[in-house]
């Protein structure tokens, strides 16, 4: 189709579209064949240009009516081909893993709206002023020994993509959220019902703020570095035993349902005492998108680190931590 | 104008009004990722665009019932279903059908240039293209349309072939 392209038509529809240089102007002009040329273009793009019978206003109702509902059950892109391949997965304290990350990426968005005048909320995390000091505190952990391997899972799913840009602004309030204790506090009065403490305030190697990355690669280069002085057991706080245990009905379907149905197709993990301890998390902007990456403990060891993406709840396994 | 954009890229009503519900749902869900550094109608064109095309990329892995009858006889001369007015032109050029051969990257340029009147600097923004592309692709099809209007088009029977 495009072999027969004139080379002048380019030419002729700049110069329709006021984009022609002076040259090309002038060029347009002195010639009738290409005036000729430029007649035929606009008449296409006057028809072009007609106005579209406009929707009947109960149709435009209604779409609106059903994308405002969507933004309630959130959409659910889980991605995870890579991960449900691997024989790790299959474990049962995976299981509590990926219901961390679910819980996570349900609940801190959440939350983060709920307490958005808490400026009093648990900062037993590292300040966020490590996003710019980040460098020099990875450098340093990064000369320790780092067990921690990346194998990462690519994401494949890019429908945020289209949702056009990406912002840095959704993270600048990150230090006036609350942590997951106090997030949880306040979760268990609405629609959430999971026993805490989800977070181990005595394990905290994450800064609320990660570093922003352009890739997943990058980011668990950076969870890597931080993560290396915990990779012994030794080093680990003492887990709490009774601390971490989910019960994934009482999350929104939505997003938990979906996840659990890709990453575990016929496990029925609802109601599970999964007896694992969310011991830190942190929010970062990958590619523009927020994630959330989640360390997930259970007892003496970080089994892993996980990757959610917080609007679609696409997960990956970002590391797998062998003490 | 999302609808608009949507009718004349997926050119017809059932495909516009699902992309058109799409753009809308991304739009919602992803309005927290608008950073204001481009304009939001921007912003919005380019969801409604992808949704478009993923919507036409859908539908061209469907069979496409009803389009023998929809085009037979002259395709390019409205049918007495037609009810956008652009249908309705005194020439009777079937819109829809003339851009029906575009490949969808044309398509989508030509309606962002002449539907909605965007410059090639902010058609360059929506695409995620070069403006060197866009002035191409724009020029390209609407080369493509002159030959159509003119009656020099691709049979129906082609026009399936003709989507890259």
């Amino acid at each position: 189709m495009t072999d027969a392209f004139p080379s002048d038509d380019e030419l002729v529809s700049s110069y329709l579209d006021g984009e022609a240089t002076p040259s090309e102007i002038e060029r347009v002009e002195s010639s009738p064949q290409l005036m000729a040329r430029l007649g035929e273009f606009r008449r296409s793009a006057s028809l072009m240009a007609a106005p579209v019978t406009p929707l009947a206003s109960p149709d435009i109702d209604s779409l609106i009516e059903s994308a405002l509902e969507s933004s309630h059950t959130s959409g659910n892109v889980v991605d995870l081909a890579a991960a449900t391949q691997r024989r790790w997965w299959q474990q049962p304290r995976v299981l509590a893993a990926a219901a961390a990350v679910a819980l996570l990426a349900l609940a801190v968005p959440a939350l983060r709206s709920i307490s958005e005048s808490d400026s009093s909320a648990d900062s037993a995390a590292a300040p966020t002023g490590l996003a710019q000091d980040g460098d020099a505190e990875i450098s340093e952990a990064a000369t320790t020994t780092a067990a921690a391997e990346a194998p990462l899972a690519p994401l494949g799913d890019d429908s945020l993509d289209s949702a056009g840009g990406s912002t840095s602004d959704s993270l600048q309030s990150e230090a006036d959220a609350p942590t997951a204790t106090t997030a949880a506090a306040n979760a268990t009065t609405a629609d959430f019902d999971y026993r805490l403490p989800l977070t181990d305030p005595a394990f905290d190697p994450l800064p609320e703020e990660l570093l922003p990355t352009t890739d997943l690669t990058s980011l668990g280069t950076q969870i890597s570095s931080l993560l290396a002085e915990f990779s012994s057991a030794e080093s680990l706080p003492a887990a709490d035993s009774d601390g971490g245990r989910v019960v994934l009905d009482q999350i929104s379907p939505a997003c938990t349902q979906q996840m659990v149905d890709v990453l575990f197709p016929g496990s029925n993990v609802a109601n599970a005492d999964l007896g694992m301890v969310l011991a830190d998390y942190a929010t970062v902007l990958v590619d523009g998108n927020e994630f959330i990456v989640a360390v997930v403990r259970i007892e003496d060891e970080i089994p892993t680190v996980l990757a959610a993406d917080t609007l679609t709840c696409s997960t990956v396994e970002l590391l797998e931590i062998v003490p | 104008m999302i609808y608009s954009i949507c009718r004349r890229i997926t050119g017809n009503d059932a495909d516009a009004l699902d992309a058109t519900q799409e753009a809308l749902i991304s739009i919602v869900k992803g309005l927290k990722r608008f950073d204001g550094r481009a304009k939001f109608s921007t912003w919005a064109y380019r969801v409604a665009t992808n949704a478009c095309l993923d919507e036409m990329r859908r539908r061209s892995r469907r069979p496409l019932p009803g389009l023998v009858e929809e085009h037979t006889g002259d395709p390019f001369v409205a049918t007495s279903q037609a009810r956008d007015p652009a249908e309705t032109v005194s020439a009777q050029v079937d819109v829809d059908s003339a851009l029906e051969v575009l490949p969808e990257d044309f398509r989508a340029a030509v309606v962002l240039r002449d539907l909605v009147g965007l410059d090639y600097a902010e058609i360059a923004q929506v695409l995620e293209i070069a403006p060197g592309t866009v002035r191409s692709r724009i020029a390209r099809g609407r080369s493509r349309m002159a030959e159509i209007i003119s009656g020099n088009q691709t049979p129906p029977s082609d026009r399936q072939n003709s989507q890259p």
